[in-house]
């Protein structure tokens, strides 16, 4: 029985500024809230802060932030709405968080809601109301409230953790002294799949979020690098015997794996397109790592990566027409998008040490990574297009995110005003 | 009441038909065989054995003799260089090497072996799972080669997951290029 263990995450935000590319970023002000100057003060960071992060990384908007209503500055930056609010004791260990977005001009209110939530839950109505923001303004679903699963060194053992998908509430998923690594999300958010040394070898474990029930899902089959489909209902997974290494395919609640490859090359790294229907992996049949994609029973294979000498760990945006992959040229790993053809190639990262394990955001707006930049493995978000690079861990050693999809949102006690 | 009395005495006489042979061991997967060690061994040590049946006797000599093998081996293998970067294939001192391994096994039958295939942290996790279970199957084949059946030996991968030395450099990399073995006792 594994209970999770609640971490603080101080984040050390590292913008590569970089406001969001693309002429089409919103301006918007954000003033700071107001209210009880106890419960302000006692927060992990003020409101308008993770606003400004949520709203800025998603690319769709250029925030500027003041201490109050100042609509000098932000007709100056060009700001038609501006969100505001305040936060006041509700007894019993609650607040109530209003939450306005108001025209500069007029200060007519556009969407306003008052969540009255505990001390605990603050961060995911402040979310919320970021997503709320995104979807009056663009019309789209904002990825303020996802997750980010990823690895972490404890000991001499390997956890799972989760956290929200700035770094903060990280929890510990997995325990016990054995290497987890690998993970991979289940559609709903309520389950994780990952890599377990746990049984003696490697194997894909399914494992429950609420309860911490765990199933080994293939007994006896020694597999990694597993990726659950975007449904739901099935995973690819590796396996390696013979030399050669192949991909699988499996029922996420277990039984007899079918084989999809069947090269006397390594074929690995499986990843799915998000209408289910193709695959993206790595082939070494060509000497050294590629990427390919092939249909979801194993045919029409085609390669896709021509530049470079070693492509690895595609992952399909949810957008469906790039995919981000590695790269890795004199020794060091960088983070590269692509056509579905190998087209426009775009290098993401540029830094010092290595940038690995892309994962998208499942709006296809930002890139979660793991880079060793500041001298040891953390995991970083960015927009999509490199931007905006913002460090989400900082003790110990971080690797391998996989973001979650949409989170289905309880009953929060939340009025539209 | 009748109930509760038929399973109990049930189980007791089962442990007393059952006892010399079923006995529990510390590793839970390998069942204890009896082994060919001389009772010399035995008498030699009475007073620490003194309360100890000859079954629990014979196990922890058995566990000090796997013990002993896999220490052997290990100590064999935890020389040198035994693959070089981003292959699997072994290097001279390597196959030197692993035909001492070899002898030991073919003397020891009542062993099997697990062949562990690790890399260096270069690499994504995901290709070096692979290439460490490479480097595994190329061990096997090479003690297969040598005269060690085949079911006596199983391969995993730990890719670059367990460094036996941490940090950068050659040094610590061509450490880790390694293959290492777990001694079992055979079930039968």
């Amino acid at each position: 029985m594994c209970f999770p263990a609640l971490l603080s995450a101080a984040i050390d935000t590292v913008y590569l500024e970089g406001a969001a590319s693309g002429s089409d970023a919103i301006p918007i002000g954000i003033a700071e809230f107001q209210g009880d100057a106890g419960i302000l003060s006692s927060l992990s960071e003020p409101p308008a802060g993770t606003l400004y992060r949520d709203l800025s990384l998603s690319g769709r908007f250029i925030p500027d932030r003041q201490e109050k209503y100042d609509a000098e500055a932000w007709n100056s930056h060009g700001a038609a709405y501006f969100i505001h609010g305040q936060i006041r004791d509700a007894g019993d260990g609650k607040v109530h968080l209003e939450c306005r977005l108001s025209a500069v001009q007029s200060l007519d209110l556009v969407i306003g809601n008052t969540y009255t939530v505990a001390l605990k839950d603050i961060r995911r109505a402040i979310h919320d109301f970021s997503d709320k923001v995104i979807w009056q303004l663009w019309g789209e679903q904002g990825a303020a409230s996802t997750w980010l699963s990823y690895v972490s060194v404890r000991g001499g053992a390997k956890q799972i953790m989760v956290s929200d998908y700035d770094g903060y509430g990280a929890w510990q998923v997995t325990s016990g002294n054995s290497i987890h690594t690998m993970p991979s999300w289940v559609k709903g958010n309520a389950q994780l799949c990952y890599v377990s040394f746990a049984p003696g070898r490697a194997e894909i474990i399914r494992h429950n979020l609420a309860d911490g029930k765990t199933q080994r899902l293939f007994p006896g089959t020694q597999g990694f690098s597993p990726s659950v489909s975007p449904d739901g209902s099935q995973i690819l997974f590796t396996v390696s015997s013979g030399g050669s290494s192949d991909i699988y395919k499996g029922s996420i609640n277990g039984g007899k794996p079918e084989r999809m490859t069947f090269h006397w090359a390594v074929e690995t790294s499986p990843a799915w397109s998000p209408n289910g229907r193709e695959v993206v992996y790595t082939s070494d049949r060509g000497g050294s790592p590629q990427i390919y994609v092939m249909d979801r029973i194993g045919a029409d294979q085609r390669r896709i990566t021509y530049m470079g000498r070693y492509n690895e760990s595609a992952a399909w945006s949810p957008e469906g027409d790039r995919i981000a992959y590695v790269s890795m040229d004199d020794g060091k790993f960088n983070i590269y998008t692509c056509n579905l053809d190998g087209s426009e190639v775009t290098q993401l990262t540029t830094e010092a040490g290595n940038n690995e394990s892309p994962t998208w955001s499942p709006d296809g707006r930002m890139i979660a990574f793991s880079s060793t930049r500041s001298g040891s493995p953390q995991i970083y978000i960015m927009r999509k297009d490199g931007t905006g690079v913002t460090k989400i861990t900082n003790r110990g050693k971080n690797t391998l995110p996989a973001w979650s999809g949409w989170i289905q949102k309880k009953g929060e006690n939340n009025e539209n005003d | 009441m009748k109930m509760i009395k038929w399973p109990i005495l049930l189980t007791l006489a089962m442990m007393l038909v059952a006892c010399p042979k079923n006995k529990e061991k510390d590793d839970a997967t390998d069942p204890v065989v009896a082994p060919e060690t001389a009772p010399a061994e035995t008498n030699a040590g009475d007073a620490a054995n003194a309360g100890k049946t000859q079954a629990q006797i014979e196990a922890e000599q058995l566990e000090a003799q796997r013990k002993k093998v896999e220490e052997m081996i290990n100590r064999i293998m935890s020389e040198d260089v035994y693959f070089d970067y981003d292959k699997a294939t072994l290097t001279e001192k390597a196959r030197e090497l692993l035909t001492q391994v070899g002898d030991i096994l073919i003397a020891e039958k009542k062993f099997r072996v697990e062949v562990e295939g690790h890399t260096d942290e270069r690499g994504t996790e995901d290709y070096n799972m692979s290439l460490g279970a490479k480097r595994a199957q190329t061990v096997q084949k090479y003690l297969v080669n040598y005269g060690v059946t085949a079911d006596r030996m199983q391969t995993m991968s730990y890719g670059e997951e367990k460094p036996k030395v941490e940090g950068e450099g050659e040094d610590a990399y061509s450490k880790n290029r390694r293959a290492s073995f777990r001694v079992k006792v055979i079930e039968q």
